[in-house]
């Protein structure tokens, strides 16, 4: 790893990585190394405490049982919290939004205290909302409709100090009937668009990117381009 | 509703009636229950005449055909679903329960993965005369089989931890230590196997030691065989018989097939979650003239594609890959983020027609594969 290297948190993958989340920090190493930028992975596990010095962070969804482990794992080791009131961008999916918040109560019915970086609590919902998810982004600087897939039970309320990422336009997001997908709180971006979020939604992975190595040139992929039309057209 | 709930009832009666007197041995797991299977039906042969499902269809309809086709069979193996293993046990009372593996399968169609651990558990809880071979090196099944009676531990390997890292038991993490694992939150650990292998060999209890080659490729058909093995012995069959029965298997509904398709051979592999694909990719011959990965989302596949992110496809060195499917696209772009060099042909067999000429491997997901098949059947040799 070269000192000038980018570095990607992919923060507790062997926990909070059901959905193909790692992903997200593939891609966004592979958007920086594509324009000459290098770009290094730093993979966070159980074992490990959370450093607080890394670039960016992302973390994925998890079971009821992982989510646990993680939500503990990052209260001992207050590393991404550090990270965040320095401006670090953190991208969180699915249960990591539930994670961050203040609490979410399990599918059990029991109150876990969440890391609290997010203004939202989460509680379990009447039926699972499973399908492709598309929305309208409410992040300024983004403006192609973001899309992924969602299966998640819990549903996210967000508070005064959260704002949503994006207006659903297809499937549920936060909570159904809510209209709201994700938030966004300082420099922390969260959804429920698993896939993984950012090889759909290339604009919110530069996005995320520009937060720490300022603005990139057009990083132009046809199959990318190709993927998004037919996700977006999809029935 | 009422129509399905009186269709269910007498299907589980059916199943009852046709499963009555055999000796049964019922394999579940997400992956390898086919090839399980086959190979038990195989090794159990030697004892006389067994009813199988052998083309997959493992829920109440195709067990209930299987035992009718073959009304005098006194032996009978069959692959049944994860989900429907507890009310199918309640109904024909197995003889021998093999559990292979848990791992995630189409999580938009399927409970998650702890629920089902715990529901096999409580069904296997309700059969405490059964023999149980289980696969020891798998953290899900094991939880699943611990508290049984007659359990036979098969080290049959497990490839795919990543969804076992917390105990099934406990909520608190599994720790690994090499082949070994144990769980920090309760007395809960790998159990001492009384059946494993290595490249060569085949070991069982008493210093059992038989050599074994199989006619199916992949470190993960040798413990589909191991598990096959021990199970057709707690039936009564000699272990060196089933060994021969078990190696030689060397196609499974179609899957391991080499087909010809005009300049091409192909050699087709099916895999249906990011285990099985894990597997798959790991058969591959790397010096074969192109690799073809077929993609689709239809509903028996799963709908979401998130796993393609969960398997390492970083390891092809130079031999040209196709990504073909009707979800080929979300293929391209995770191979493009993989660094791999390929190409986009949505058709399998146009694909499979654009590798250079000779030896071609070919993975697909469940409904790819069936039109795949069904597609060169139509074409027919040429």
């Amino acid at each position: 790893m070269s000192d000038s290297a980018v570095r990607i948190g992919l923060v507790l993958p062997d926990v909070m990585g059901t959905y193909g989340d790692g992903g997200n920090a593939l891609v966004l190493r592979q958007r920086l190394r594509l324009r000459g930028i290098p770009a290094d992975i730093v993979e966070i596990t159980l074992p490990d405490p959370v450093p607080a010095e890394l670039d960016l962070y992302t973390l994925g969804g998890a079971e009821d049982y992982a989510q646990r482990l993680a939500t503990r794992h990052l209260i001992r080791y207050p590393g991404l919290q550090q990270a965040v009131s320095r401006g670090a961008p953190v991208l969180a999916i699915c249960a990591a939004i539930q994670v961050l918040g203040h609490w979410y109560e399990t599918s059990a019915g029991e109150r876990v205290d969440g890391v609290g970086l997010l203004d939202l609590v989460t509680a379990p919902q009447p039926v699972r909302t499973i399908g492709e998810l598309v929305s309208r982004p409410l992040l300024p600087g983004l403006s192609d409709p973001l899309t992924g897939f969602e299966n998640h039970r819990g549903g996210t309320v967000l508070g005064s100090s959260a704002n949503p990422l994006g207006a659903v336009t297809r499937g549920a997001g936060n909570r159904a009937g809510d209209g709201f997908d994700g938030g966004i709180q300082g420099s922390v971006v969260a959804t429920y668009m698993h896939g993984p979020c950012l090889a759909r939604n290339p604009q919110l992975a530069d996005w995320l990117l520009a937060r720490v190595v300022g603005e990139l040139p057009p990083l132009d992929l046809d199959e990318v381009a190709l993927l998004r039309r037919e996700r977006l057209s999809a029935r | 509703m009422i129509g399905g709930l009186v269709a269910m009832t007498l299907d589980r009666s059916l199943l009852r009636q046709l499963g009555e007197g055999r000796r049964t041995v019922l394999v579940t797991g997400t992956n390898g229950k086919s090839t399980t299977t086959r190979m038990t039906s195989a090794a159990l042969a030697s004892l006389g005449a067994v009813a199988t499902n052998s083309t997959g269809a493992n829920m109440d309809a195709g067990l209930i055909a299987a035992l009718a086709s073959a009304r005098d069979a006194e032996l009978a193996a069959l692959e049944v679903d994860e989900m429907h293993l507890p009310h199918v046990a309640d109904a024909v009372s197995p003889h021998v329960m093999v559990l292979l593996n848990l791992s995630r399968d189409q999580l938009d169609r399927v409970g998650e993965i702890n629920a089902i651990e715990r529901a096999l558990r409580q069904g296997l809880a309700r059969h405490p005369g059964a023999m149980v071979v289980a696969n020891c090196d798998d953290v899900l099944m094991t939880s699943a089989a611990y508290d049984c009676p007659n359990v036979v531990w098969v080290a049959a390997g497990g490839g795919w931890a990543n969804d076992s890292v917390s105990c099934p038991r406990s909520g608190e993490v599994i720790v690994r230590d090499r082949s070994h694992w144990y769980s920090t939150g309760t007395d809960f650990k790998r159990p001492t196997p009384q059946w494993w292998f290595d490249d060569e060999t085949l070991y069982g209890p008493d210093g059992l030691a038989l050599p074994m080659k199989l006619s199916l490729p992949g470190a993960v058909n040798r413990g589909n065989a191991a598990q096959a093995v021990a199970a057709a012995v707690a039936c009564g069959v000699d272990p060196a018989a089933a060994v021969t029965a078990v190696a030689g298997v060397d196609e499974v509904a179609g899957r391991y097939r080499t087909v010809t398709v005009g300049a091409h051979t192909a050699r087709m592999l099916l895999a249906k979650n990011p285990a099985g694909w894990q597997e798959a990719l790991s058969m591959i011959d790397k010096h074969s003239a192109g690799v073809v990965i077929s993609v689709n989302g239809q509903v028996p596949d799963g709908e979401d594609l998130s796993w393609l992110w969960d398997v390492r496809f970083e390891h092809f060195d130079r031999t040209p890959v196709v990504a073909a499917g009707e979800r080929g696209t979300d293929l391209a772009v995770r191979l493009t983020y993989a660094g791999v060099d390929h190409t986009l042909v949505h058709d399998t067999v146009a694909a499979i027609e654009s590798c250079p000429p000779g030896h071609v491997e070919v993975i697909a997901n469940y409904t790819a594969f069936f039109q795949l098949t069904r597609a060169l059947h139509r074409q027919g040799p040429r």
